[in-house]
């Protein structure tokens, strides 16, 4: 490793070769072993990665208890989900819309197959006598008597 | 029965089934830094309580869906966290800037604490200007302390992608924060 890649890898990755990419490691600890400037530059490089990490906010035990207190009784009112939502979670979307097209359209072609091959198996009433019975019906319905 | 020795795993098999109990422990395992995480990257933390509280209900419902082979409990609740606060960030008229409040006292001086506070809130006005997955890779790799592999299994990408990711976000807040840039500032 140059002198020149160590540097670049050091703008990269910051200043802890250590958490480099692994195949990087060994000749940046050599680089380093072998170059002062690369130990000055480490050193300026830390303080700019210092900046980096912030200390974070501190987050309360009362904050804490009262989100765990909220989110347990969200959960024990959501039900989970169920098995085939599970099922097509785990499949990539592409192939979840591939099948549910597929669904659709087996669906689409075998209604139209059974509506137009297969007789109803009620006998179909002439539409006059459809109309007879419904009226007949009515008559009963409004008329409170029976005929 | 829940113990306290449970692993992540054990406990999220039992969640799985619909065990309550194993999910309570397991919220109450890891929701400190879940909070932590959403607000770092959100900078609010109201907001921050709101995505990890939206975090933990999808582990509950999605629970059969987490695949103990392919990644530990961790990465799969950051990367829930980590979608949610992008997501939220997109929303409109959403502002990053609401962060209050003061850092943890670890100086005994206070002027070194106000030049702390100063430095520390334009770090977070440089963070919060950067495009949402850089943020994200400098929280995760600089701030949360992950490997780069780790890092980049939550942001769902190859170690290299991440780590290019990385250095295009440190090049920007080397701008930003360069003694130069206008809005940016000095380096201590």
């Amino acid at each position: 490793m140059t002198d020149e890649d160590f540097l670049r890898h050091l703008d990269d990755y910051g200043a802890s070769p250590e958490r480099w990419p692994a195949e990087l490691r060994a000749e940046a600890d050599a680089a380093l072993a072998r170059s002062p400037a690369l130990r000055t530059a480490l050193e300026d490089a830390a303080a700019f990665d210092r900046l980096l990490t912030v200390p974070a906010m501190p987050v309360e035990d009362a904050r804490v208890a009262r989100l765990l207190s909220a989110v347990g009784a969200a959960a024990r009112a959501v039900p989970q989900e169920g098995v085939v939502m599970l099922l097509l979670g785990r499949m990539p979307r592409r192939r979840v819309a591939g099948f549910c097209v597929a669904l659709l359209a087996l669906g689409w072609l075998t209604g139209g197959w059974f509506a137009g091959h297969l007789a109803s198996p009620l006998p179909t009433a002439p539409r006059s006598q459809e109309l007879a019975l419904l009226n007949d019906e009515v008559v009963t319905l409004f008329d409170g008597e029976p005929r | 029965m829940v113990e306290a020795s449970d692993t992540d795993d054990e406990l999220m098999g039992r969640v799985a089934g619909g065990d309550a109990a194993a999910f309570d422990r397991l919220a109450a395992r890891h929701m400190r830094r879940a909070v932590a995480l959403a607000q770092r990257m959100t900078g609010n933390p109201s907001d921050a309580d709101e995505i990890a509280q939206e975090a933990f209900l999808r582990v509950w419902q999605h629970a059969g869906r987490w695949d103990g082979g392919r990644a530990a409990f961790t990465t799969w609740l950051y990367r829930i966290v980590m979608n949610l606060a992008i997501d939220r960030g997109r929303r409109p008229g959403w502002s990053p800037l609401e962060e209050a409040g003061d850092l943890p006292d670890q100086t005994p001086d206070a002027l070194t604490r106000i030049a702390e506070r100063q430095t520390a809130e334009r770090v977070n006005r440089a963070l919060a200007a950067l495009p949402d997955r850089q943020r994200a890779a400098v929280v995760l790799f600089h701030q949360e302390g992950l490997s780069l592999r780790q890092a980049a299994e939550i942001l769902t990408m190859g170690e290299s992608a991440f780590a290019s990711l990385l250095a295009r976000a440190r090049a920007a807040l080397k701008t930003a924060l360069s003694p130069d840039d206008p809005v940016g500032g000095r380096m201590p």
